[in-house]
């Protein structure tokens, strides 16, 4: 018997626990009581447990933070670059938006004139700044000659110096080059408005008894086969009269921006204003000559 | 000294590996018994009375962490001990292959055992919850066995050689 026993010990031991197990299942089956030795075990397992759990958060959280971390960059850069986009194509509306308020200021302006007038835009600038020229885009092909009157919304620019095929140089009123023959709109004076090398404009050969002043329009009088009579060169901005003389010379401010002209009309020679002929001006600066 | 130490030490490891580092690297997608494979090692190299018990220990220790029924992982884990007792004459298991072999089986004879059990006492409603598991988990787990033989094997060449 003892033998048996010490011979088969291990699958007795086996078998004595394997029944007893399922005593215990049956026994916990019937009432969920508390174990005391699972309670030892959970005790012991809890800390380790609890450790895992905030080791485990901690690590989702760096990571969660990492990952937003990368998500944002990325953003980000595609902000980034969607507002530089953006910046751009802003920046091009503004243009397209100035271009077309300028064009339709042009075009406003060439319904002021009886003859053909085409209108330019300015390409280049005279490198030198004792020079005043400027390049157009229209040249003979278009109908452009040497000598026609070159004028913008705001006034006077200058004539036409030398040409080309498809473009053409104008020489601008404030050149030491340019003489208009001009007149004081108020007191009818008449004068030649000339440019200098410093780029001023400056009414001269004016008659030392003729009433002029600052603030006083200049406009253009006809005389010199160039302009139509009656555009807006300028504004009296100084008058120097001397002590002695028959003479005195006016400083004018040329109407016309030339420094930041981009577009300009050509005006083919005969070109009259409508107001002369007694039509209503579409400017008022272009008050009919007396 | 060493083997219970290392017992204890590997226990606490498998308990906590499946009950709170599997569950949250992994949900409920599997899980990974190394007890085991604990129990089959034992089951090979052990052929005591003493080892019994271990794997009853094993079981129930289980059992604390795992379901409502007190006693059976105990059950599945002395009945897998049991069969590898039986049967390790007869099996020739020193390669990474047989190995894996044997603890798969072993897994699924565990698994399979705890769902006839569950459904002798509980109905037969609990059998496919239990299956349900079964797939990944033992693949899982026998995937792990021969990194764990080896563990177990180094650890009692130290005990052997602190003894002697």
């Amino acid at each position: 018997m003892w033998e048996f026993l010490q011979r088969n010990r291990v699958g007795l031991a086996a078998t004595a626990l394997m029944a007893f197990s399922l005593l215990l299942v049956t026994a916990s089956l019937r009432s969920y009581r508390s174990d005391p030795f699972g309670f030892i075990v959970l005790e012991a397992l809890r800390p380790l447990q609890g450790a895992v759990a905030v080791g485990w958060g901690v690590v989702t959280r760096a990571w969660r933070t990492y990952i937003d971390l990368v998500e944002v960059r990325a953003e980000n850069e595609i902000l980034r670059r969607r507002v530089a986009e953006l910046e751009h194509q802003n920046l091009r509306i503004a243009e397209i938006l100035e271009t077309d308020r300028r064009l339709a200021e042009l075009l406003k302006f060439r319904t002021n004139f009886l003859g053909d007038a085409q209108a330019a835009m300015v390409i280049a600038r005279d490198p030198f700044p004792a020079f005043g020229t400027v390049t157009i885009s229209k040249g003979e092909a278009d109908g452009v000659r040497k000598g026609m009157a070159v004028v913008s919304p705001q006034g006077v620019v200058g004539r036409i110096l030398t040409t080309s095929a498809h473009s053409a140089r104008v020489l601008l009123i404030t050149d030491h080059n340019s003489g208009v023959d001009a007149l004081v709109q108020r007191t009818r004076a008449r004068g030649i408005v000339e440019g200098s090398l410093d780029g001023r404009c400056s009414m001269k050969y004016l008659k030392r008894e003729e009433d002029v002043t600052v603030g006083d329009r200049i406009i253009t009088s006809g005389l010199d086969g160039v302009f139509p009579k009656g555009l807006l060169i300028g504004e009296v901005t100084h008058v120097t009269r001397g002590t002695r003389g028959l003479l005195q010379v006016a400083e004018v401010r040329p109407a016309a921006r030339l420094e930041t002209l981009e577009e300009v009309l050509v005006l083919d020679p005969g070109t009259r204003l409508r107001v002369s002929s007694g039509e209503a001006p579409e400017q008022p600066w272009l008050a009919a000559p007396r | 000294m060493r083997q219970g130490t290392t017992l204890i030490l590997y226990t606490l490891f498998a308990l906590l590996l499946q009950s709170a580092i599997v569950p949250l690297l992994v949900g409920n997608a599997f899980t990974i018994d190394l007890l085991v494979i604990y129990v089959v090692y034992l089951g090979m190299r052990r052929h005591s009375v003493g080892a019994v018990i271990a794997s009853f220990v094993l079981g129930y220790l289980q059992d604390t962490i795992s379901g409502t029924a007190y006693g059976l992982h105990a059950f599945t884990m002395t009945l897998v001990y049991t069969l590898v007792h039986v049967t390790s004459r007869h099996l020739w298991v020193e390669n990474a292959l047989s190995q894996i072999a044997v603890v798969g089986v072993a897994a699924t004879i565990k698994h399979l055992a705890a769902a006839l059990v569950l459904a002798l006492f509980w109905g037969s409603g609990e059998v496919g919850t239990m299956l349900g598991a079964l797939g990944w988990s033992v693949v899982v787990t026998a995937l792990l066995s021969p990194p764990v033989f080896a563990i177990l094997e180094r650890a009692d060449e130290l005990a052997v050689e602190e003894r002697d």
